[in-house]
């Protein structure tokens, strides 16, 4: 099948730096179009990774159309992904997100000169880390018993309510389930913020993403923690795999009804918006 | 637990979708020239829960690599570790077979 040049257009996967971009270590591979591989396209210090697409499939109006079939938008999210976690495991990367493409080869170079030194400050940033998810889930349920326990303000509530009357007691009990609902919220993110603060220490960077509800963690627990950090590739991975264990541990010692639940190594996704990015290194 | 990795329960949409978190970004693709807003992941998930009824389903259309693949998951680490230890016992096993039969053999 061949198509015609103007049919093309250039899917862009991540830019690394020009002089580690070799094709030898790369090896042969298909690309998001099966019809094309994984080529460089190297300009002023800096080498795209791209795939020629075809128009039919990737033009705005056929991506629009194709991302709403969530069997197609899987099957291309996930090489992305894996074609992402390859060149991490070769290249320094700055990983673009799912979808990227431009329209012609002057418009890719006319980007990467543009922004061609803040792309080369965060390729510096990400060099030799990794990114780590960390999500924390919490049973209210369970959590609320290790709260509940030792609180004598509620003790001392509770005891009030039963001394009311009947009609009144209806109303106070439902404003002690809010306060007891506030305290509970209030625990943990007492708790997840200590932990935060722990992991910011180990990490080079940082970003508190938005929790998210059941209705997409399909999870009786609820989600009380998401962030993702970057962090060097070994000695400090360990560590912040060590701390999440021992808080693990000593949380189901405690029978506090927390789960923490890490996902890595990740390429640097979250640091590597080079649009936002200040063109000098900040000293 | 003497786990590696912190304890994971992933089921299958809840691997795509941190897939999807990642290399989505908040639905919108930005640094192209083509710009498109792709669902957000809420969305998404809705639909991809729809999509993949069950875990077996998954299976069945060979979704399920993430379960397997040890960089992503610990439960595929895990997996990983005891395949090992099957091997080493199945080894170990082995080399004790044989060696009771030798020593069968000098003895009758």
């Amino acid at each position: 099948m061949t198509t015609p040049e103007t049919n093309e257009l250039i899917y862009v996967y991540a830019f690394v730096p020009a002089d580690e971009a070799s094709k030898e270590k790369l090896g042969q591979l298909k690309g998001i179009d099966p019809q094309h591989e994984i080529d460089f396209y190297i300009t002023e210090g800096l080498a795209a990774v791209i795939c020629k697409v075809s128009a039919d499939d990737f033009s705005e109006d056929n991506f629009k159309r194709n991302v709403e079939d969530m069997k197609w938008l899987q099957e291309r999210a996930y090489h992305h992904h894996e074609l992402m976690n390859r060149l991490h495991q070769v290249f320094t990367v700055l990983p673009l997100k799912f979808g990227t493409i431009y329209e012609h080869n002057e418009r890719l170079s006319e980007v990467m000169k543009t922004y061609n030194s803040q792309m080369k400050v965060i390729l510096e940033e990400v060099k030799g880390k990794e990114e780590w998810n960390l999500k924390v889930f919490a049973d209210r349920d369970v959590f609320s018993k290790s709260v509940l326990e030792n609180n004598q303000v509620i003790e001392e509530k509770k005891r009030e309510i039963s001394n009311l009357s009947k009609g009144k007691q209806f109303f106070a009990r439902k404003k002690l389930d809010q306060f007891i609902n506030d305290e509970i919220q209030a625990h943990i993110k007492r708790k997840t913020e200590t932990i935060h603060e722990e992991l910011k220490k180990l990490s080079k960077n940082a970003e508190v993403k938005k929790n998210w509800d059941q209705k997409i963690t399909g999870r009786e627990d609820d989600m009380a923690w998401n962030c993702v950090y970057l962090l060097e590739t070994g000695d400090d991975v360990n560590s912040f795999k060590q701390i999440l264990r021992s808080y693990q541990e000593k949380s189901d010692e405690e029978n506090e009804g927390l789960r923490f639940e890490s996902t890595g190594p990740w390429p640097a996704y979250h640091f590597a918006n080079f649009k936002s990015k200040s063109p000098k290194v900040e000293s | 637990m003497n786990n590696n990795e912190p304890i994971k329960q992933s089921t299958v949409s809840n691997s795509l979708v941190d897939v999807l978190e990642t290399v989505l970004d908040k639905g919108v693709v930005i640094a192209g020239d083509i710009q498109i807003n792709i669902a957000d992941v809420e969305l998404l998930t809705i639909k991809i829960r729809l999509l993949v009824a069950s875990v077996d389903k998954a299976k069945e259309i060979g979704m399920d690599w993430w379960e397997t693949d040890p960089h992503y998951s610990s439960k595929g680490q895990r997996i990983e570790e005891i395949k090992e230890e099957n091997d080493q016992l199945h080894d170990r096993i082995q080399q004790l077979e044989e060696h009771l039969g030798e020593k069968a053999e000098t003895e009758s």
